[in-house]
This record gives structure tokens, C-alpha cells and sequence, in this order.
């Protein structure tokens, strides 16, 4: 139930992103709802553990505001994601830093509006298919951010803060293409010291992917957080995947690298390489080959990606599969190497990083 | 005997632009080129600098070429990872010296586009990538450094869409829309270096 709490918009951002209604936008920054939403959780510590497949089911409805983790490409739960689509969860907003993931959401409808920050994969892709989205309706941009300044309103929801003031987006289209944000005085300044508000923001499901948690969900991870420590105390709902599940006495007598308590946490699913095809830190490298493709099929559009998506998430009924089609125990064993190697933490002398980047004429089974 | 190549485009625009970092200074890397000259200087001239990323990897020990701003390359046995927010809060609060960024366009005060190239925001020509890290290591660093290709598409009168703000419409434009720190001071291309004349900040 909403709150009946009402909320100032940039009026001049709603013109330019076209946006009448704006109900829509209320729960990112409905704060009270939020806070609301998880008193009345149970808090106890009790087992939540769950299958990825129940955990979707049960904590993903329609239309919510699905977050996207890790770097997009690392550390991220995109078999969760996966399972999503599977399930045909629809008309979901997706907010992330970076927000590649959102892209394949969009073929079959699950993920058709957008809270901005970053499309694509660096050097590896550009998403041609975002950019031809946008022209013809199927994604509709309803914020336009950088990563600090989402990382910032993340940050203050984490924090229990209303919002905060940022440095970022002064003098830049972004505040006039962001609903959410307001240039303010800071009210601290005797005179002009202009300022971005910057709102707590508040997704509504979560999908952080650890490397092991216990079955209350107290978890532990390493590599770059990104927005996941700020997230875990954002969203209304959260689910940890986990590379394993370990004792709540592993985890209290190892506690170095926990970093997620397990207050937050809604359902903890046991989900070895649920951040594949991207990469886990010191456990698997990216399907360099798949990414590939992926960007490929996406410059291709509509009914390339219809035949993709299906190919890969529809067709396949749960991660096991995935990693099978991705080219099974070789592939892991391989993609394991290549991490440890690139974090220094084995005999890196021999190990090969060198391959023929994907093109068409690429083996059709060779995605690593 | 040594076959001596001419460097291609690339290959000196990443020369030139290693020449902008200062030994012993913190480096916040942008996505794409500047990766590669931040890694030729440290490999060259300039030792002793430390890297930062937007995803919370810095100060990583020498290892291969990055192609992501999140990968294991940043965060190589790093003492410490950190997150996003933290990371722009050092840039923020004086704790970084220079940023290096790419765009797409390019104007003549150094504003950058990386978001859309013509028509109107929800019906543009071409929608790229969005500002990722750019507007904030533009915003918050005290010295900023573009990186480019030199093309007359890169470089325009006027950018379709500011996403990040350099010196604004000159003067003191930058400072008195609050933003904190020189802005940019450089921007290396192929064809060589520009700089920003001192008061009109062209």
C-alpha cells in the first residue's frame, strides 16, 4: 500500500523525458513506504533458504523496480536475471550502475522502462539495440543518471537519509533530463554554492551474488561492491545468491569480507556461477565470446534477439544447463584459470589470455 | 635488425596522453582510451602513480590491459576494494589529482557528450552509452583530461547533449555553477594536444 506521501518532480525533466504521469516514478523515492514495507518484516533469524526458481517466483512481481548488481559484467546475479525472463515478469522499471543487463529484458517485454546510467559492455560491445529501443518505444527512459550521482542516491537510503547534496550533474543536461534531481542552494552557504539533491532511492527487488552466505543470509563477498553495500540497505526486497552456502559458524569464525547482514536479506539461494556469462571474482572469467555475440545479435535487432534470448534463457531451464551450453566442465575449469590468473593468485606462466575475438565465423559452441 | 612502424592513430594518441600524467599522482581512469595511456605511463615515465576506478578497485599491482572499469585487472591484489560512492567521494573530497575521459563529442570548452547525437532526448539519432562515470570524474576531479580521436564528428561547435560539464560557456562559468576543481586542462588527440586559454577557458 502506497503511502500517501507526495513527491516534487523536475518539471522541466518530465517535459524533455515526456513523461506525464508520474505515479510510476513515486516508489524509487518513496522513502516512508519503504521504511514501512521492512518494518513490518520478520526479522528473526531464521532459514531462508530457497531455490532460485521459488525465490523469483515468490519475490519478483510485475512491475517492480528490479536492481541491477555488481558491475553489470561482474560480480553480477545475472542467472537470477535469467530466471526472470524465464518466468515472464513484466513491465519492470531497471535501474543499475552499470545497466547493461537491462537490454535483453527488453525483447520479450520484461523490462521495458529505465531508470539510465550506462548501456553496453566497455570495450567489448556498444547496444545498438538500447539506442534503436529508445527510438521505437520498446524501452522508455524514465531518469537519465551518472553512476555517482545514483551510487550517492543509493548511498542514502543504505544511510536512512532522506537524500543527499552531490557535486555531480552541475551545469550538465542530466539535471534537466532526471525527474528525481533538483539544483539547490546548499542550505549551509551564506550565498551561491549550487548543489544537486540527490533522493534516497529505493528498489523494490534485489539479486546480490556473493561467494558464500549462511541460511540466514549473512553474507560475504570480495571484488568491488559497487553499489551492493548501499543496495542491500536500499531495496525493499532482497535475495542473496551465493556460490555456496556455508555454517553460520563459517561464517562468524571467517568473518573477514561479510559484508551483508541478515536483517536485509529475504531468501538465500544456493546458485554456483549464477554470475555467469560474467565474471566472478577468483572463481570464473567472462564468456569473452558470448558478450560478443551478444552485442552481434543486439546491432542485428528485434528478431535476432527474439532467437538469442530464446535460445539462451528460454530454452535453457536453469543455470546447469547454461553451463553446459556455455561448453560445461572445460569451460569452467578454463574460466577458472583465467581468474586466478588475472588476480595473481596462481601460476599465471602458461596461462593464456589470447583468442580470436567472436565473429560469424566463430565455431558455434565456442563462447569463451 | 629492429622494422620500425609508424604508430598508428591510436597507438599516439595514447603516447601523447601518457605524457599528461605526473609521477606520483592519483589517476581516476575513464573507460576506453584512457585505460590504455594510463597503463603505457605507468609502464614508462611514470612509475609511481596510483590508479582509481569508479567500481572500487584502485592501486592495483601491474597485470594485463583492462577492458572493463570493474575487471580483476583494477583490483589485482588492490590493499583495499572499495565501492562506487566511496570511490567519487575521494575524487570529491581532494583525495585525486587527475581524471582521464573519453566522449563522443566534444566542444570547444571542453563539454562532453557520451548520452545522444541529434534529434530530441526520446527520439535521438543515435543513443550511446549514457554518462556512466563520466559526469562525476568531470565534475569532482581537480584537473580533468579529455582523450580522443581528432574527427570533425568528435569535435563540434556544440554538443547535442552536455553530459558532462567541462568549462561550461566559459569564463567562469564552471565555478559559478558550483562545480568544484579546474575542470579540463587538457585534451589529447591524434593530432596532438589542446590546452585551455587561461581566462576565457576555450
Amino acid at each position: 500500500m502506497m503511502s500517501k506521501f507526495q513527491f516534487e518532480y523536475n518539471q522541466e525533466a518530465l517535459k524533455n523525458l515526456k513523461i506525464e504521469d508520474t505515479s510510476i516514478l513515486d516508489r524509487l523515492v518513496d522513502y516512508r513506504h519503504a521504511r514501512d514495507f521492512r518494518q513490518k518484516k520478520d526479522h528473526s533469524q531464521r532459514d531462508k533458504r530457497m531455490s532460485l526458481k521459488e525465490a523469483v517466483a515468490e519475490f519478483v512481481q510485475d512491475g517492480d523496480i528490479f536492481a541491477y548488481t555488481g558491475f553489470g559484467y561482474v560480480r553480477t546475479s545475472i542467472q537470477a536475471d535469467w530466471e526472470m525472463v524465464r518466468q515472464g515478469k513484466k513491465n519492470l522499471q531497471s535501474i543499475g550502475s552499470p545497466n547493461t543487463c537491462q537490454s535483453w529484458g527488453v525483447t520479450y517485454g520484461n523490462t521495458p522502462y529505465t531508470h539510465a546510467s550506462y548501456a553496453g559492455a566497455e570495450m567489448r560491445g556498444y547496444d545498438k539495440y538500447f539506442s534503436d529501443n529508445i527510438k521505437n518505444g520498446r524501452v522508455k527512459i524514465l531518469s537519465d543518471w551518472s553512476h555517482g550521482l545514483m551510487a550517492i542516491g543509493l548511498k542514502a537510503a543504505q544511510l536512512g537519509a532522506p537524500g543527499i547534496f552531490s557535486k555531480s550533474g552541475l551545469g550538465s543536461d542530466l539535471v534537466t533530463h532526471n525527474p528525481y534531481l533538483k539544483v539547490m542552494n546548499n542550505p549551509m552557504a551564506k550565498g551561491n554554492d549550487p548543489c544537486v539533491f540527490v533522493p534516497a532511492l529505493y528498489p523494490d527487488i534485489t539479486f546480490i551474488h556473493v561467494h558464500a552466505a549462511d541460511k540466514f543470509g549473512n553474507a560475504r563477498f570480495y571484488g568491488p561492491a559497487v553499489n551492493d553495500l548501499a543496495l542491500a540497505g536500499a531495496t525493499r526486497k532482497l535475495v542473496i545468491t551465493a556460490e555456496e552456502i556455508v555454517s553460520n559458524q563459517d561464517i562468524r569464525w571467517n568473518n573477514k569480507g561479510v559484508q551483508i547482514t541478515f536483517q536485509n536479506v529475504d531468501a538465500v539461494v544456493e546458485q554456483p556461477y549464477g554470475a555467469l556469462p560474467g565474471y566472478m571474482p577468483g572463481c570464473y572469467y567472462w564468456a569473452r565470446r558470448w558478450w560478443e555475440k551478444t552485442f552481434a545479435m543486439m546491432s542485428l535487432g528485434q528478431e535476432a534477439m527474439e532467437a538469442y534470448i530464446k535460445e539462451w534463457i528460454l530454452d535453457t531451464k536453469d543455470t546447469n544447463e547454461v553451463v553446459k551450453k556455455l561448453g560445461g566442465v572445460d569451460f569452467i575449469i578454463n574460466q577458472k584459470r583465467l581468474a586466478k590468473a588475472a588476480e595473481a593468485d596462481n601460476e599465471d606462466d602458461g596461462v593464456e589470455f589470447k583468442y580470436k575475438p567472436w565473429s560469424p565465423e566463430t565455431p558455434p559452441d565456442v563462447y569463451d | 635488425m629492429t622494422e620500425f612502424k609508424p604508430m598508428n592513430p591510436l597507438e599516439m594518441v595514447a603516447y601523447v596522453l601518457s605524457k599528461q600524467i605526473n609521477d606520483h599522482e592519483v589517476v581516476y581512469i575513464g573507460t576506453g582510451l584512457p585505460m590504455v595511456a594510463g597503463i603505457l605511463a605507468k609502464k614508462t615515465h611514470a612509475p609511481n602513480i596510483t590508479f582509481v576506478y569508479e567500481s572500487g578497485g584502485q592501486d592495483p599491482i601491474e597485470g594485463g590491459m583492462p577492458w572493463s572499469v570493474g575487471g580483476p585487472e583494477t583490483y589485482r591484489k588492490s590493499p583495499m576494494i572499495l565501492e562506487m560512492p566511496y570511490s567519487f567521494g575521494q575524487a570529491a573530497s581532494g583525495l585525486v589529482d587527475t581524471g582521464f575521459l573519453g566522449f563522443a563529442q566534444l566542444d570547444m570548452y571542453g563539454n562532453a557528450n557520451t548520452t545522444m547525437i541529434g534529434g530530441e532526448f526520446t527520439n535521438p539519432k543515435v543513443r550511446l552509452t549514457g554518462s556512466g562515470g563520466n559526469n562525476d570524474v568531470a565534475s569532482l576531479c581537480d584537473k580533468l583530461v579529455f582523450v580522443g580521436l581528432q574527427s570533425p564528428q568528435k569535435f563540434v561547435q556544440k554538443c547535442d547533449f552536455i553530459t558532462s560539464a567541462g568549462h561550461l560557456t566559459g569564463g567562469n562559468a564552471r565555478q559559478e555553477a558550483g562545480l568544484l576543481g579546474h575542470g579540463p586542462v587538457a585534451v589529447v588527440t591524434s593530432a596532438g594536444v589542446y590546452d585551455f586559454e587561461p581566462a576565457s577557458n576555450e
